[in-house]
C-alpha cells in the first residue's frame, strides 16, 4: 500500500483502526516531497521536523486513547496568504519575505485542533492577484498533470501540491476563482464556499466583500472533511454568519432525481477549448442520466461582472496594499533619507509589477470624484447580478458551467483573451461553488463547476459527490 | 466694524470607552510604549476591525447633547493616506454618511445667546504617536492607534476669538457632563484645528482660509485667532490677500508659523471598508442613549435659578462644569443657604483653581468640609476674614476646618464680658484716639478697632466690637 | 486616456515610483484596463440599490471589554529597526 496514494478521510480511517501512524503517513509525504517537490515548486516553505512532531503528538494521542480531531494526521498545505503564527508567511512577495507573523489565522487554529499536519505554506501568486501562480516571487508552480503547463492561480501551489500527491488536503483563498481554476486545471476538487462560512480572519486581504478561503481535496469526501474542520462563525470576523453549518456527507450521498439545474444561456454562448465543450456536453447527459432536470436559464447582467470585479479588487487591493511600507514588518528598503523615500523605496523594491499595476489602477478609480464614477457603481451592478441569481436560485438547486473554459495554457504564457470566464460573478454574489473533474481520464483535466446559493452548500455537494459516484 | 472674521473649528475628542475603537487593548492613556496593541490596532496583514458597541454609544450621546441627527444607517470608510503613525497607510473614520448630522451649540455671546451650528460629527481611529530624537531619528509607538475618536466640525459662523472660546468651553463642558472624554487637551484627548478669514465689509474682500493647528489650551486657541486676524486685516489693508496654506502656533513666539501650502483638495480617496458591515441604528437604540444622558449644561443652569434663585450669571458659572455643579449641590445638602454657598464656591474656591489652572477634583477637602467652613462663619464662631484664611489653610493641607480652627484657636470672641473688658484696656492705652473721636475724627474708630483686633489676634466678633466700641466712647 | 504624468500622480499618491524605462508599459497597460471598465457605465444602476456586502448581518459590534494585548516583544517581531521599546526609522527628514 502506498500511503500517498490514499485520500485524506482514507488516512484517517486506517490511522484510527491503527493501520498506520501518523508519522508513517507524514514521512510519506515528506518522501514524496524530497522527490517532486524541486520539480512542482508548489511550496513556499516546508518545515519538516516540525510536522514530523505534531505528528508523532497525534500517535501520542491515539496511543493514549484520547479523542482525535477530524483531521487526525492528515498531511495539509496552507496557501501562503494565510497567517500562520511562528511559520513564516510571505504571500508569494518579497515584501514579506522574512516575515513569521505572532498569530494564527482563524482557520489555521481549526487545523490544529482538529490535528491536522501542516507541512508547509503553498506558492501563489503575489498577494493572490493573478491566476497563473506564475507572479510569485518565489517562482513559478508546475502543473503536476503536465509539467510545461500552468497549474492556474492564484492558490496553484495548494492544488498542485495536492495533484502532486505531496499533501492530503490544502487550504486555498478565492477572490474571483483562485480555488476553482487552479482545482480544474490540477484534476482535483475545489469548494469556494458561501462568502462568510469560512472565517477570513487571517487571510491577507485582497478585496474583503470578495475573498474566501477554501478548501481542496483528491474527491467530494475529502474536500468537505476539510471544509467542515475550518467552517463555522468566528467573533474576530465580523462578515463571518452567526452559525455553524456542518455538512453531513453520508446524508447527501443521493440520487439526482429530481433536482432541478440550471445551465446559463451567457456561459454557453462563450468560446471554449474543444475538449472543454465536449467534456461539458458529456457531464450534462450524464447529469441528466441520473436524474437530474436541465434548462437552459439566463443571467443578464453577468456580462458586466468582469467589469465590477475588477474595479472592486483593484480599488480594494489599492488601499489593502497600503500597510506595506517597510516600518512595522516587512522589506525595508536599505537606504533612504526620507520618510516618502522610505516608502517609495521599499514598496517599489519589494512589489512585483502585477501587484502595482493593481495598486495604480485602484489608485486611479477611487481618486478624485471617480469612487462614485467606479466603485460605487461596480456596487450597484453588483446588486444587479445578485437578483439574477436570486431569480434563478428560487427555481433552481443548483447551477452548472464549465470551470474554466479553456485548458491550461503553457508556463511563461497567459490566458488567450478569447477565452472568458464569469467566475467572478460567484463572489460578487457570494455563493458556493465546487469544481470537480468531469472525468478521469490522462492527460489534461476538465472541471465541471456546479454552483449553489447562499449557504446551500448541501445542494452542491450533493451533486458533486452523485457525479463523482457515476464517473468513477 | 469694517472687517468681519468668519472662524469654523474642527475639534477631535478621543473617547473615554474602556477599549480601542476596533479592538479589545486597553483605551487607558499612556503606558509602556507599544504594550496596548495586538494585530488590529497595529493593522497586521490579515487583522480584522471589530467595531466597538460602546464608540457607537458614546458618540451618539454627542450628538443628542448637541441636537444632531443620528443616521439611521451608516457605515465606515477608509480615509487613504501614508504617515508613519498611520498603520495600515488608511485610516478608518466616516466619509459621505456621518453618524450625527447638523446640530449646535448655544453660547452666549455679547450680544446675546448664539447658535453655532454644527456640520457633522463622525467616528474614527486615532493614530500613533511619533517622536523625533536628537540624532534625528524617529520613533514610533502605537499605543494610541485605534483610539477611538469623534470628531466635530462646526460651520464657519464664530466671529471672534471670545465666541470661538465660549463654544470651545461649551463643548468641553457639554462632553465631559455626558462622560464621554475627558477632554484633557494636555493629553491630547480634545484637539482643536481652527480654520479662519476675513471678510472687508466695505469691498466684501475675503481673505484665504488660514488652516492653524498645534493649539495646547483654548488660551492659546484665542492668542492663535487674534493673531491671524490681525495678519489678515493686515493683509487686506495692503490689498493683499493670504496664502491657503496651513499654520501652526506657536507658544513661545506668540506667533503662526507656516506649516505646508495647501494645493489642491487632498485626494483620500474614500471607499467603505468591507470588513465592517454596514450599520443600522434603531429608534429604541436612540431612544435608550438619550434616557441615559445626565441631565445637560443649560437644562441644569435653569434648574439652579429655579430651585436655587440665584442669579443668572451665578447659574452660569456654577454649571460651567459639572464637578463644580455637582460640588455646589452637594454643599447646599450640607448647609441650606445656596446664596452664602454660591459666594464661597465663585469667590474663593474657583478664583483660587483658576488661579493655579486645577479641577475641582483636585481639591484636597470636600463639599462636607467647605459647608462646616461656611457654618463657622454663619454661626459667627469665626469671622470672615478668618474664614478666607482657615480656607487657604484647608487648600494648602485638606485639613478639617473645625480642627484648623481649634488647633490655631480661632474661634470668635462673642463673650460680652470678655470683649468689654478688651476694649477698655485698648481705650485706657489710647487716650488720644478718644480725644481725636470727640474732636470729630471718625478715623480714630478704624484705628481703635485694629488694635482691639491685634490685642485678640483677630478673633473678635467684628460687629460686637464695633457697636460696643462706639457706645463705650460716647460714655466717656 | 490617461498621460505619464497622471501616472506620476498615481505613483506619488500610492508611494511607489515608476523608472523612466517603464513608462510607456504602465501606460499602455493602464489605458486598456481603464478602457476595458468603460463597458460598466452603460448599465442603467437609476434606483439600485449599492451592495457594501453580500451578508446582511445586523450590527456585529463587540462589547466594550478590555482583552490582554500583545507583549512588546511581539509587537516589536518583525520590524527592522527598534529602539527603546519603540519602532524606528533612521534620521528622517520632514
Amino acid at each position: 500500500m502506498d500511503i500517498i496514494n490514499l485520500s485524506g478521510w482514507e488516512m484517517r480511517e486506517k490511522l484510527l483502526n491503527k493501520e498506520i501512524s501518523s508519522r508513517e503517513i507524514v514521512k510519506s509525504h515528506l518522501d514524496r516531497i524530497d522527490k517532486v517537490e524541486e520539480n512542482i515548486n508548489a511550496f513556499i516553505t516546508i518545515d519538516k521536523e516540525k510536522a514530523l512532531k505534531d505528528a508523532d503528538m497525534v500517535d501520542e494521542k491515539i496511543k493514549n486513547g484520547e479523542n482525535v480531531g477530524i483531521l487526525a494526521g492528515i498531511p495539509i498545505g496552507i496557501k501562503d496568504n494565510i497567517i500562520t503564527k511562528d511559520f513564516r508567511t510571505t504571500a508569494g512577495s518579497k515584501m514579506l519575505e522574512n516575515f513569521t507573523p505572532i498569530y494564527d489565522a482563524t482557520v489555521v487554529k481549526k487545523v490544529k485542533e482538529n490535528d491536522g499536519i501542516i507541512l508547509g505554506k503553498t506558492n501563489l501568486d503575489e498577494f493572490a492577484m493573478g491566476g497563473t501562480t506564475q507572479s510569485s516571487y518565489f517562482g513559478p508552480t508546475k502543473n503536476p498533470l503536465d509539467e510545461t503547463k500552468i497549474p492556474g492561480g492564484s492558490s496553484g501551489g495548494s492544488a498542485a501540491a495536492i495533484a502532486a500527491k505531496e499533501v492530503a488536503l490544502s487550504l486555498g483563498s478565492d477572490t474571483g476563482g483562485s480555488i476553482r481554476i487552479p482545482a480544474s486545471y490540477c484534476g482535483i476538487v475545489g469548494i469556494k464556499p458561501t462568502y462568510g462560512l469560512v472565517s477570513r480572519y487571517g487571510l491577507i486581504s485582497l478585496s474583503n466583500s470578495l475573498d474566501q478561503i477554501g478548501v481542496f481535496g483528491k474527491d467530494v469526501r475529502d474536500a468537505v472533511l476539510m471544509l467542515n474542520a475550518v467552517s463555522g462563525h468566528d467573533s474576530m470576523d465580523t462578515t463571518s454568519i452567526n452559525n455553524d453549518i456542518k455538512l453531513d456527507i453520508e446524508s447527501l450521498v443521493d440520487s439526482l432525481k429530481g433536482m432541478k439545474i440550471g445551465l446559463p444561456k451567457e456561459y454557453l454562448d462563450l468560446e471554449m477549448d474543444p475538449k472543454v465543450k465536449e467534456e461539458m456536453d458529456k457531464a450534462i447527459n450524464i447529469l441528466k442520466d441520473g436524474g437530474a432536470i436541465i434548462e437552459e436559464v439566463s443571467l443578464p447582467n453577468i456580462k458586466y461582472a468582469n467589469e465590477a470585479y475588477n474595479i472592486i479588487v483593484c480599488g480594494d487591493a489599492s488601499s489593502n496594499m497600503a500597510r506595506f511600507d517597510g516600518i512595522r514588518y516587512g522589506y525595508r528598503a536599505a537606504d533612504y533619507e526620507t520618510l516618502d523615500e522610505l516608502y517609495i523605496k521599499s514598496r517599489t523594491e519589494a512589489f512585483g509589477d502585477e501587484v502595482k499595476k493593481r495598486i495604480l489602477l485602484g489608485t486611479y478609480l477611487l481618486s478624485g470624484q471617480r469612487g462614485d464614477e467606479y466603485y460605487k457603481k461596480a456596487q450597484k451592478v453588483r446588486t444587479l447580478i445578485i437578483n439574477d441569481f436570486n431569480d434563478i436560485f428560487s427555481k433552481y438547486d443548483t447551477i452548472i458551467c464549465p470551470t474554466a473554459t479553456n485548458l491550461p495554457f503553457n508556463l511563461g504564457g497567459s490566458r488567450p483573451s478569447k477565452y472568458y470566464n464569469y467566475n467572478e460573478a460567484i463572489n460578487l454574489a457570494g455563493l458556493c461553488s465546487i469544481s470537480i473533474p468531469t472525468s478521469k481520464g490522462d492527460g489534461l483535466s476538465v472541471g465541471l463547476q456546479i454552483i449553489g446559493d447562499r449557504f446551500k452548500e448541501s445542494n452542491i455537494i450533493k451533486a458533486a459527490l452523485a457525479y463523482e459516484g457515476m464517473v468513477k | 466694524m469694517r472687517y468681519k472674521t468668519i472662524i469654523g473649528l474642527e475639534i477631535h475628542v478621543e473617547l473615554m470607552t474602556k477599549t480601542k475603537i476596533f479592538c479589545s487593548c486597553t483605551n487607558e492613556f499612556g503606558g509602556e510604549v507599544n504594550t496596548h496593541c495586538c494585530p488590529v490596532c497595529l493593522g497586521l496583514p490579515g487583522a480584522m476591525p471589530i467595531l466597538n458597541k460602546a464608540v457607537l454609544e458614546y458618540a451618539m450621546k454627542a450628538g443628542i447633547a448637541f441636537n444632531c441627527n443620528i443616521a439611521r444607517n451608516t457605515k465606515m470608510d477608509r480615509k487613504n493616506y501614508f504617515y508613519s503613525d498611520l498603520v495600515k497607510g488608511y485610516q478608518i473614520s466616516q466619509d459621505d454618511i456621518p453618524l450625527c448630522e447638523g446640530g449646535y451649540i448655544e453660547i452666549e455671546s455679547k450680544e446675546g445667546p448664539k447658535k453655532v451650528h454644527l456640520n457633522r460629527i463622525h467616528i474614527e481611529e486615532d493614530t500613533g504617536k511619533s517622536v523625533h530624537t536628537e540624532d534625528g531619528d524617529t520613533l514610533l509607538d502605537y499605543n494610541r492607534a485605534g483610539v477611538p475618536l469623534i470628531e466635530i466640525v462646526s460651520k464657519p459662523e464664530m466671529n471672534s476669538a471670545e465666541e470661538a472660546r465660549l463654544f470651545l468651553e461649551k463643548l468641553r463642558a457639554t462632553l465631559k457632563y455626558i462622560e464621554v472624554s475627558d477632554c484633557k487637551m494636555e493629553e491630547g484627548s480634545l484637539r482643536c484645528d481652527i480654520n479662519i478669514n476675513i471678510v472687508d465689509m466695505e469691498t466684501g474682500n475675503k481673505t484665504n482660509i488660514t488652516e492653524i493647528k498645534n493649539l495646547n489650551s483654548f488660551r492659546a486657541a484665542v492668542k492663535a485667532i487674534e493673531h491671524e486676524e490681525k495678519r489678515h486685516i493686515d493683509l487686506l489693508k495692503e490689498g493683499k490677500n493670504s496664502e491657503k496654506e496651513t499654520r501652526r502656533w506657536d507658544e513661545v513666539q506668540g506667533e503662526t508659523i507656516i506649516m505646508r501650502q495647501k494645493g489642491g483638495a487632498a485626494d483620500y480617496r474614500f471607499a467603505v471598508d468591507g470588513d465592517i458591515l454596514p450599520i443600522e441604528i434603531s429608534e429604541e437604540w436612540i431612544e435608550e442613549i438619550k434616557n441615559s444622558l445626565p441631565e445637560l449644561p443649560h437644562d441644569k443652569k435653569q434648574r439652579f435659578i429655579r430651585e436655587y434663585g440665584l442669579t443668572e450669571y451665578d447659574a452660569e458659572v456654577l454649571t460651567q462644569s459639572r464637578d463644580i455643579a455637582l460640588f455646589y449641590e452637594d454643599t447646599v445638602k450640607h448647609i441650606d443657604d445656596p446664596k452664602l454657598v454660591s459666594n464661597w464656591i465663585m469667590g474663593d474656591v474657583l478664583r483660587r483653581l483658576n488661579d493655579e489652572d486645577l479641577e475641582v477634583d483636585s481639591l484636597k477637602f470636600d463639599s462636607k468640609a467647605l459647608a462646616d467652613l461656611i457654618k463657622l462663619v454663619k454661626d459667627e464662631k469665626i469671622n470672615n476674614n478668618t474664614g478666607k484664611k482657615v480656607l487657604r489653610d484647608m487648600f494648602e493641607t485638606g485639613k478639617d476646618p473645625n480642627s484648623i480652627v481649634k488647633e490655631k484657636g480661632l474661634i470668635q470672641i462673642s463673650d460680652q464680658g470678655e470683649l468689654s473688658s478688651i476694649v477698655d484696656k485698648v481705650l485706657d492705652d489710647n487716650q488720644q484716639s478718644i480725644e481725636d473721636y470727640k474732636n470729630g475724627k471718625d478715623r480714630a474708630v478704624g484705628y481703635l478697632m485694629g488694635q482691639i483686633m491685634k490685642a485678640t489676634r483677630g478673633k473678635a466678633n467684628p460687629q460686637l466690637v464695633n457697636k460696643m466700641l462706639v457706645e463705650k466712647l460716647e460714655s466717656r | 486616456m490617461i498621460k505619464k504624468d497622471d501616472i506620476y500622480k498615481l505613483a506619488e499618491l500610492a508611494k511607489l515610483s515608476i523608472h523612466e524605462d517603464e513608462l510607456e508599459v504602465y501606460e499602455e497597460k493602464l489605458n486598456r484596463a481603464i478602457e476595458s471598465l468603460e463597458k460598466i457605465k452603460e448599465v442603467n444602476t437609476d434606483n439600485v440599490e449599492i451592495t457594501y456586502n453580500v451578508n446582511q448581518m445586523k450590527n456585529p459590534l463587540r462589547e466594550d471589554i478590555v482583552r490582554e494585548s500583545l507583549s512588546q516583544n511581539e509587537v516589536l517581531k518583525n520590524t527592522v529597526e527598534e529602539q527603546y521599546g519603540y519602532f524606528k526609522i533612521l534620521k528622517v527628514m520632514d
